[in-house]
């Protein structure tokens, strides 16, 4: 049996309105399968509805409880990223598609952003990005969950202009022989 | 000209061979730290945060120098 089950609301995206959908987040340990999560759904009282790929490669299920007044969906999120490489592939060239679809319409205002400026807040986010997901498959439950992403994206925002200062202070070496210099002309 | 293509394709994921490697070196030393101590995942993390601001850090004052 998985440990730790957390039911937190969650809004899905593509569920009705009318319908609450709880994530259910089970804390990856070696051997958990979805058989095991879905002997635990079984078990908390519903049957197995159909499966969803919610984000970043991660396996989703849904579960449908058995009603009487609202239909109550669980998601379960299982970061384990198996038999999942058709669905991540059809992801990623669907945001391809979507960023170049994007960028064919704001690709002249965006010619004025200057490219130093972009290529900075670019990396920032790919580095807070990668760093949280690397984390993710490494078993890292980062505090705060998803919002460790903005934390991050912040440190090295600030560091990364910090880094900027300090690369742009002359050095010692530099400072001596233009004083040298001076010394000699006077 | 495969040289010259093969440079290109290359170029487009890694720009300064010096920090990818430091950055696959922290990312190594993080899974190896949390295959020995799964019970604290949170040391692997730290390990993988703190060594890529260490690299970001020392690459950009090392660029700075050139």
């Amino acid at each position: 049996m998985p440990h730790s089950l957390r039911d937190t609301e969650h809004l899905c995206a593509s569920a009705p309105i009318c319908v609450r959908v709880y994530r259910v987040h089970i804390e990856r340990r070696e051997g958990v399968s979805i058989d095991d999560v879905l002997r635990v759904l079984q078990h908390h009282g519903g049957k197995f509805c159909s499966d969803l790929d919610l984000k970043r490669g991660a396996v989703c299920a849904t579960l449908l409880a058995e009603p009487n007044a609202l239909p109550t969906f669980i998601v379960i999120a299982l970061s384990a990223g198996r038999e999942l490489l058709v669905p991540a592939s059809a992801g990623a060239l669907a945001a391809c598609l979507l960023v170049a679809g994007v960028g064919l319409f704001v690709h002249r205002p965006l010619a004025r952003v200057p490219e130093n400026t972009l290529k900075f807040a670019v990396g920032v986010m790919l580095t807070a990005f990668g760093i949280y997901w690397t984390g993710e498959g490494l078993g890292v439950a980062w505090p705060g969950a998803d919002l460790a992403i903005v934390d991050f994206a912040a440190l090295f925002l600030a560091v990364g202009r910090a880094a900027v200062v300090l690369a742009r202070r002359p050095s010692a070496e530099a400072w001596s022989s233009t004083c040298c210099e001076l010394c000699f002309a006077n | 000209m495969l040289r010259a293509v093969f440079r290109e394709l290359v170029g487009l994921f890694v720009d300064d061979g010096w920090l990818a490697l430091e950055i696959v070196a922290v990312v190594v030393f993080a899974a190896i730290t949390a295959t020995l101590i799964p019970s604290v995942p949170l040391v692997a993390g730290a390990i993988l945060l703190l060594g890529c601001v260490g690299v970001l850090l020392t690459n950009v004052v090392r660029a700075g120098r050139r």
